[in-house]
């Protein structure tokens, strides 16, 4: 199978899944306690009638299975409808925050990367020395420490105390805003460094996997200096699975935005999802979750694409 | 939206319960210890007086019930509510009657089950919050008044008593202060006596700011109107920012702490929204900082009897222009006052001028098309207020009533929700969703600088930064993004201890409270029972380790905010009387 053939696929593949997604997405926000009827009104103490024409307004009075579908038919067409409770437009409002969600992703991504692949790379050339318990440590230390606490902690050293950063973000300004980009250091630190230490020991033990394979003898033998044979052949060998796992560290980066958005006030999705979860506010719930849906699936996409770059002997 | 009950202030009271739930922040835990049954150290009832002993023995068995009776606490995930409702678990589990859990639930949920219509026939003891202001009324009607049973508003135990029923009627038709505030008082005393719910804690309202940024700022006591402090010539406060502010010359950023949801007067149901059109919307009348009826957009109020009153309102008073919407701003008349309150008729805050205009009685599923007072305009500025019955609190509460301009009509081109106008010093300018939310000066506002509020506002911007953590504030504060916030509850005697921060502090109108499920099969259907486990509560205790010290002790319904009708020595008599801690004894 080509390259292309494979990718068209998995691109009909991901039909099923995003319905599994919203189905699964939609039961469990109809299933959970509290009423959005009760949120609109404030609580108060409305007449049956009001209720009903509520109700209708937003398509609630139908069987769960029909708001489902009707729910699917706008969401087709790209319509999210309105939110319940502002009674602004869904789409705007992923729109408008997307940006700011992506742009903390790629950055964690970046540094977790950054981080945690030559760290790896380290700890599995000088296994059982210092450099390799040292990176041990902080491993678990990373992905041990809490990235709300993390979060709270590098904004109280570095913004509250050294002043080097903003504590909010700076308003008024675009996503490429520098300023905007400077700020971003900080909640996109707190992301990658669990995910960098994830990255970290599974580029160890890839590592140290590929360095007993007979092809390293070889390359040895024949009078390789160490340097060739670590980064041209063991470390690409290494990548594979580490590629993997970091397109499996999108989904917990997503996560993850949802706690560090409410520590740096950073106006993404994740906020957005939150807020929507404690007001009941379901189009803005499906949205959001159909937005992730597809990050993810696309993210696991992209790893297999890299796969066949980086093993050619990978065909699908 | 139509109301199946003829029930006045169901509407807005139902949000003072609901404003009282938000509050969230931070407090140690360790203080706690050294508290409730630990600190008394009677694990096994033992050290109970024999008077309290025998109090619990007797209501346990006319109630009919075996010890230990297990039951449960509820409340919702506010972290220093979950820790005083944790004290008073213990404290009870320490004795041999009880064996009592606690079970914590997310808001909505919470809300729903506390709110339901059988919230009665419910067993488990509720942990809640209350807001109310100026007036008595606002804090004993809708808790205790049998007509305000769940759902018609927030009697959750479905409390009834004719004796108290009768009071809290008598406290909103006598109009002499005096007299009033003798009804108050035995009302308050028989709440007590009857004890359907613990009193615990009377909240303080805090603001803190950049002691080098804000100059002159002043705490208001109610929640809602806190941001009145920026410029509020009718109540002759204004704040200036310096040149160390954090944002442009003359731009004072403040916070928020959830997004602004709606900006039209009749559909804002949470206190950010409020907050966030306090300097944007005004109306007649408003109370100012030591509780006293003040003037704002009326000149003059006649009172011609017991139920008729006539406004003559200000001439020039402006309406904020709208590019958005091509309105380019006109005076304001009688016609504009007359309107805005027939709009509030229908709609969540229908009771905010339901209250003392009247909402007439229909049939279940109907809305009554018309309030049952009249307002006449006589002319431009002169309007005529007929009232269904004498309402003592009228110029407290008429200021609720805001003013918008009749363009905000069904057929006109304004629409209040995507952007407020209204007459206030500031108006609408800027708002990016989970981010800011933005106000610039108005220069036509009405006031002349006849008082001592200078002419001009010295705020040109007020930008309010919408930030949901309550440490992220505090460290938006420390770090010099923002220039006044309201920190969460456990570093604030930190910050007043800072030079930098300056610290403002009232307190609040508003209280904690423990409700007995008395009207359910439990023991707590014996006041006995009730009483006894009142005298449980260390409220010095919860006050001091779970928030920190800040709050007073409360053991009767009105907060002392209300000073012309009660006081911190009668709430203080209520303690010594009915709910003193037995472990201080």
């Amino acid at each position: 199978m080509s390259l292309r053939r494979y990718v068209l696929k998995r691109l009909l593949l991901t039909i099923p899944i995003l319905l599994g997604v919203t189905a699964i997405t939609f039961a469990m926000v109809h299933l959970q306690p509290g009423d959005v009827i009760d949120v609109l009104v404030g609580f108060n103490d409305v007449s049956a009638e009001t209720e009903r024409q509520l109700r209708e307004q937003y398509n609630l009075d139908e069987p769960i299975y029909v708001q489902y579908v009707l729910w699917l038919r706008d969401a087709m067409v790209l319509d999210f409808g309105q939110s319940f409770i502002s009674e602004r437009s869904v789409g705007e409002a992923i729109s408008t925050r997307l940006p700011y969600t992506v742009l903390l992703g790629i950055l964690a991504l970046v540094i977790s990367i950054a981080i945690g692949v030559p760290a790896g790379i380290v700890a599995a050339v000088k296994k059982g020395q210092q450099a390799d318990e040292v990176s041990r440590v902080a491993a678990l230390l990373g992905v041990a420490t809490p990235n709300f606490w993390l979060g709270l902690m590098l904004l109280l050293v570095f913004s509250v105390q050294l002043g080097w950063f903003r504590t909010i973000p700076p308003s008024d300004v675009a996503v490429y805003d520098p300023a905007l980009l400077k700020f971003m250091v900080l909640p996109a630190i707190t992301l990658g460094t669990a995910s960098a230490a994830l990255l970290m020991r599974i580029m160890r033990s890839s590592m140290l996997e590929e360095l007993n394979k007979e092809y390293v003898k070889m390359a040895r033998a024949k009078g390789l200096p160490e340097r060739t044979v670590i980064t041209k052949h063991v470390v690409r060998n290494s990548l594979i699975s580490v590629v993997t796992v970091a397109a499996l560290q999108i989904a917990f980066i997503v996560d993850g935005a949802v706690v560090i958005e409410q520590v740096f006030s950073v106006r993404g999705i994740g906020r957005l999802l939150l807020g929507a979860i404690l007001q009941r506010d379901f189009p803005i719930i499906q949205a959001s979750v159909l937005m992730i849906g597809v990050t993810i699936v696309f993210a696991n996409l992209v790893a297999d694409i890299i796969y066949s770059y980086l093993d050619p002997r990978i065909r699908y | 939206m139509a109301r199946n009950d003829s029930q006045d202030n169901v509407n807005q009271n139902r949000r003072r319960l609901l404003q009282a739930m938000g509050a969230a922040g931070a407090a140690g835990l360790a203080g706690c210890s050294g508290l409730g049954g630990n600190g008394n150290g009677n694990g096994d009832g033992g050290g109970l007086p024999d008077d309290l002993q025998q109090q619990l023995s007797d209501g346990f068995e006319e109630a009919g019930f075996e010890t230990p009776w297990e039951g449960e606490i509820i409340t919702n995930e506010n972290p220093e509510r979950v820790q005083w409702a944790q004290v008073i678990q213990e404290e009870l589990n320490a004795t041999e009657f009880f064996d009592i859990e606690l079970n914590q639930f997310e808001w909505t949920t919470y809300v729903g089950r506390v709110l339901a219509e059988d919230s009665a026939e419910d067993e488990a003891l509720v942990c809640l919050g209350w807001s109310a202001g100026w007036d008595p009324d606002a804090y004993i009607r809708n808790l205790f008044h049998s007509d305000q049973h769940t759902p018609a508003c927030c009697n959750v135990n479905h409390f009834t008593d004719e004796e108290i029923d009768n009071l809290i009627d008598d406290g909103t038709s006598t109009t002499d202060i005096d007299e009033r505030a003798g009804i108050y008082e035995d009302a308050q005393e028989a709440i007590v006596q009857a004890s359907p719910m613990s009193f615990v804690r009377y909240g303080e309202e805090i603001d803190a700011f950049r002691s080098a940024a804000v100059e002159g700022w002043q705490t208001y006591p109610i929640n809602g109107g806190k941001y009145y402090s920026v410029y509020a010539p009718w109540a002759g406060v204004h704040a200036e920012v310096t040149g160390d502010n954090a944002g442009e010359e003359g731009e004072l950023i403040a916070t928020f702490s959830a997004d602004v949801a709606n900006t039209d007067p009749t559909e804002q149901n949470d206190t950010t929204s409020t907050m966030s059109t306090n300097l944007v919307y005004e109306g007649l009348m408003g109370v100012d900082y030591d509780g006293e009826p003040q003037m704002v957009l009326a000149e003059d109020l006649e009172q011609v009897s017991d139920t008729e009153y006539v406004f003559t309102l200000r001439e020039g008073v402006q309406f904020h222009p709208s590019e958005e919407f091509d309105f380019d701003g006109r005076e304001m008349t009688a016609e504009d006052v007359k309107f805005s309150w027939e709009r509030y008729l229908g709609t969540t805050r229908e009771a905010d001028v339901g209250d003392w205009l009247g909402v007439p009685d229909t049939p279940e599923g109907e809305s009554a098309d018309s309030f049952e007072g009249t307002l006449t305009v006589e002319d431009d500025y002169t309007l005529r207020v007929e009232l269904p019955e004498v309402y003592a609190p009228f110029q407290f509460t008429v200021g609720d009533g805001l003013i918008v301009p009749r363009e905000a009509g069904e057929d006109g081109p304004l629409d209040l929700s995507t952007e407020p106008i209204g007459t206030g010093p500031y108006r609408f300018d800027d708002y990016d969703p989970d981010e800011l939310w933005r106000l610039s000066a108005f220069d036509d506002h009405w006031y002349d600088g006849s008082g001592d509020v200078p002419a001009d506002q010295p705020i040109e911007t007020a930008t309010f930064r919408i930030i949901t953590e309550s440490s992220a504030r505090e460290a938006a504060l420390r770090g010099g993004d923002v220039d006044l916030a309201q920190p969460p509850q456990g570093s604030v005697s930190a910050l007043q201890e800072e030079s930098d921060f300056t610290v403002t502090s009232r307190i609040a109108g508003g209280f904690d409270m423990f409700i007995y499920p008395m009207n359910a099969e439990t023991p707590f259907q014996s006041q006995d029972v009730r009483l006894a486990v009142n005298r449980l509560i260390n409220r010095p205790g919860i006050v001091s380790a779970v928030y920190d010290g800040i709050g007073t002790p409360a053991y009767s319904p009105i907060s002392p905010l209300a000073g012309s009708f009660t006081s911190e020595e009668f709430n203080q008599r209520m303690g010594d009387e009915y709910s003193r801690y037995y472990g201080a004894e």
